[in-house]
């Protein structure tokens, strides 16, 4: 294992402890565990606090994505590992600013209990509490079965969506639906290169042999739909967005958002050579890119790869998209 | 012949256990590889090592004993092994609130009880290959069991015929529910825990003494 850290033990709380400096003003690091990133800066008061959390190793997700215009805390687990009971609820108190707490989460079975959990509890202690889980990951169920998807990128447009319409004072019910509004159209695949190593096991976490690559594989190494040779960008694309739109099925002259994300180790020259032909691609199927985005928002450490991400937008969601954010490690 | 188990008693029996599930957290790490993370160990071993590190003594309460264990697992752990573990610990927790002593032929209906809130939590079926088929299987087996003596060697023989009995079957939740069939012919790493932590119970793992009642 060739990784720039001290001990596997203290990387997450080293990295966050270094997060908060680099970015002095932007985060507050708190909770009991030391596994609670909050605002730095003290939010509105009424508004709807919108709250995640997971396992780390995917940075700038979960964490990084606190900040005005997206998340008000969120709750922080070991690498590839849901964060504890405590650190979420110590992380929904942090954002509960009177107007309810919306947790916006990944659909792995650690992190939807727990969050409920909490939730259940917090709700049974008055609180105004509200879910919404992210499944939009085509590779990793059939359609009919959509519910078990995990949760990928697509949550970064979650994020934001809820972020933004929490801003904007709308109440809890109202962020909850339009976040479900915005995940109810919005698939994502990803494509792997080569593993990640989670530095407590200090073994990769799986093994892709010389130019294999693994379509639809998940960003902890969950099994994808096929593996087989490296082939030229645009067929993967192609591969990409016709399982992407196969499953989603927009009809013509609908706008998308468009998200084409590295997995950590895939730079961004190819990640512009892979949107250069998705975007031929939805231009083609009759689909108008309302939003872009491309670059590292949900990574698996050192794993190369990318995801390809789409959304059906409409007026409303394309105005939260493209509503401000002010954090430090959030690229519009 | 013991009939009843205090606070105490869980107390003792959860150092026993936390200390079996340190002594196998690579066995279990390699069986949640399988078809997971691989990290089924290193969690558990994080948990058993905090619940190791308070040494003061767990009350007669065998409620608020339960309860105890359940705040360590929530201050500790985020998997879906110990949320299931921690939504059953505090169904005993609240059905035993206050209670110093706790009968065992008690055990079997507040087992199946926490095994419902379980399955309501983690949305598992019976039947789906998970630490659930191990308890259900558990609180079937004992039922009208009101012996300490008679306890052990039930509980832990339904643990492995649990396992036995599901070995060749599917996993259909986790991630093997991708490939259910790569399941077929491994145990499930759950249900392997539960089987070492009834045995670490039952005092047949290693040298260790027996869990349950003195009295």
């Amino acid at each position: 294992m060739k990784k720039l850290i001290n001990s596997p033990e203290k990387y997450v709380d080293e990295a966050l402890a270094g997060m908060s400096l680099a970015h002095q003003g932007a985060y507050k690091i708190s909770g009991s565990n030391g596994r609670v990133v909050e605002r730095a800066k003290k939010k509105a008061g009424g508004k709807v606090g919108v709250v995640s959390g997971g396992g780390f190793g995917h940075l700038p997700l979960f964490a990084g994505y606190v900040g005005e215009g997206l998340l008000d805390a969120c709750a922080v687990g070991h690498v590839f590992a849901g964060p504890s009971y405590d650190d979420i609820s110590e992380s929904l108190n942090a954002a509960d600013r009177g107007g309810g707490v919306l947790s916006v989460i990944a659909n792995y079975g650690g992190d939807t209990m727990v969050f409920g959990m909490v939730n259940d509890t917090l709700t049974a202690e008055g609180k105004d509490c509200a879910t919404v889980i992210v499944a939009d990951d085509v590779a990793s169920a059939d359609k009919d079965r959509a519910e078990t998807r995990r949760g990928v990128a697509g949550i970064i447009f979650a994020f934001k969506v809820a972020g933004a319409a929490a801003e904007r004072g709308l109440s809890l019910p109202e962020v909850k639906a339009v976040t479900e509004k915005a995940m109810a159209g919005c698939r994502s695949i990803g494509v792997a290169l080569s593993a990640c190593t989670v530095p407590q096991a200090g073994e990769p976490t799986f093994h892709l042999e010389g130019d294999a690559i693994e379509m639809g594989m998940g960003i902890h190494g969950e099994k994808g739909l096929w593996r087989g040779a490296l082939k030229p960008a645009d067929e993967i694309a192609a591969e990409m967005v016709e399982r992407l739109l196969n499953d989603l099925k927009p009809v013509a002259g609908t706008e998308v958002a468009v998200l084409v994300n590295s997995l950590g180790a895939t730079p961004l020259e190819e990640l512009y050579i892979l949107y250069r032909k998705v975007a031929q691609l939805l231009e083609a199927a009759g689909l108008k890119i309302a939003y872009s985005l491309a670059g590292e928002y949900a990574t698996s450490m050192e794993m190369a790869g990318a995801s390809v991400t789409v959304m059906q937008v409409d007026d409303e969601l394309l105005g939260l998209l493209n509503a401000p954010a002010q954090c430090p490690l959030w690229r519009a | 012949m013991a009939t009843v188990f205090t606070g105490t008693d869980v107390g003792a029996a959860m150092r026993r256990v936390a200390l079996a599930l340190v002594e196998n957290k690579d066995r279990f790490n390699k069986l949640d590889a399988a078809g997971g993370d691989g990290d089924m160990g290193t969690t558990l071993a994080t948990v058993s090592q905090a619940l190791l590190a308070d040494e003061t003594l767990y009350p007669d309460d065998v409620g608020e004993s339960v309860m105890r264990i359940a705040k360590t697992i929530a201050r500790t752990s985020g998997s879906s092994l110990s949320a299931v573990v921690m939504t059953g610990l505090i169904t005993l927790g609240k059905t035993w609130s206050a209670k110093h002593e706790v009968a065992w032929i008690e055990m079997a209906p507040a087992l199946s009880n926490a095994l419902e809130t379980m399955q309501a939590r983690s949305k598992a079926r019976l039947g789906d290959k998970t630490v659930l088929d191990g308890i259900a299987r558990v609180a079937r087996d004992i039922e009208g069991i009101s012996t300490t003596e008679k306890m052990r060697a039930t509980a832990q023989q339904a643990t492995a015929d649990a396992l036995a009995e599901f070995r060749g079957c599917p996993a259909i939740m986790g991630r093997l529910r991708l490939e259910p069939s790569k399941g077929v012919g491994t145990d499930d790493p759950g249900m392997v825990a539960l089987h070492v932590a009834i045995s670490a119970m039952a005092g047949s793992l290693s040298d260790r003494a027996v869990g349950g009642s003195n009295k």
